[in-house]
């Protein structure tokens, strides 16, 4: 355990400025439904957990969250609630993944727990608004959403993480399971 | 939060626990999907709107223009099932969401504050009243 360094530091801020990019970018992609996103900034989440550990993911999905609703103009509405509990609560879903079976699951694992928690705090945020049983017809339809997001997610993590281990912008320590 | 947790040797490859957990996300949601797609369909059709609540027959040829803070939304209802097929809001998720017509489903338009919900004799019904 050390007190961040340099590198550390710059490797969040990094991150944190991927997870912004990628937050806009993604309002432009054009999608099925307005709640099957394939949530591309969660891609830096996923690799601040895997590479950093759970506080610095903390840190860039709460920024994503807070700094991209505030660009986006929904600051404050029921989809910033809703997106900031889905969001936290798929944070907590892979930290205590990664903390309890880290080595069972590799980047696809944790990316579809993190996303089928987001989905399912999702639609009982969503709940809380609307006071409707009826949003459990939206079960399948989350699921689904989740297996197509999370699988895309963790796949691209996991492709990403031995691109940055290559070129050499992982930490030092060696790393189990690289090929 | 002035300490960085050391990072303790990412896993990079696919793990057979990854492969098995979509297999069974995957399970999971066409269990849901086929669990719901056997609800009896709705007869009644009801409308929230922050003005009044609206209780209608799921039949026949009807539009609706309930009103909320943005505006009027347009309900159609048409055999047997109801849709919103215009709304004021930004975002259109309640238009793109589609007819539905079985018991207990709902569709609602949270910036506009309209909901509609289908009833019938069934258990959603009685617990939802």
């Amino acid at each position: 355990m050390s007190t961040p360094g340099p590198r550390q530091l710059a490797r969040l801020g990094l991150l944190t400025g991927a997870a912004l990019a990628l937050y806009i970018f993604e309002q432009w992609v054009p999608r099925p439904l307005p709640w099957m996103r394939p949530g591309l900034a969660n891609l830096a989440v996923l690799l601040a957990l895997l590479v950093q550990g759970p506080a610095p993911a903390l840190a860039v999905q709460l920024t994503k969250w807070l700094v991209g609703s505030l660009l986006t103009g929904s600051l404050g509405g029921p989809a910033f609630v809703i997106a900031g509990v889905a969001g936290s609560g798929s944070w907590a879903a892979m930290s205590l993944t990664r903390r309890w079976a880290g080595r069972l699951f590799g980047p696809l694992g944790l990316s579809l727990i993190g996303a089928t928690a987001h989905q399912l705090l999702q639609l009982a945020t969503a709940g809380l608004f609307v006071h409707q049983l009826g949003l459990l017809f939206l079960l399948p339809l989350a699921l689904l959403s989740a297996l197509f997001s999370g699988a895309f997610i963790g796949l691209l993590g996991g492709a990403a993480l031995k691109k940055l281990a290559a070129n050499g912008w992982l930490p030092a320590a060696p790393i189990a399971g690289s090929a | 939060m002035s300490r960085v947790e050391a990072p303790a040797s990412p896993r990079q490859t696919l793990t057979r626990a990854d492969w098995l957990l979509a297999a069974a996300l995957m399970l999971l949601c066409l269990g849901s999907w086929a669990a719901l797609g056997r609800r009896p369909p709705g007869t009644l059709l009801v409308i929230d709107s922050p003005g009044q609540s609206l209780r209608l027959p799921l039949a026949g040829n009807q539009v609706l223009f309930p009103e909320g803070p943005l505006g009027a939304s347009r309900v159609e209802v048409q055999g047997g099932r109801a849709r919103f097929a215009a709304s004021p809001c930004p975002e259109q998720r309640c238009v793109l969401q589609g007819w539905i017509h079985r018991q207990g489903e709902t569709a609602a338009c949270l910036p506009n504050r309209v909901v509609l919900r289908l009833e019938g004799s069934g258990a959603l019904d009685a617990l939802s009243r």
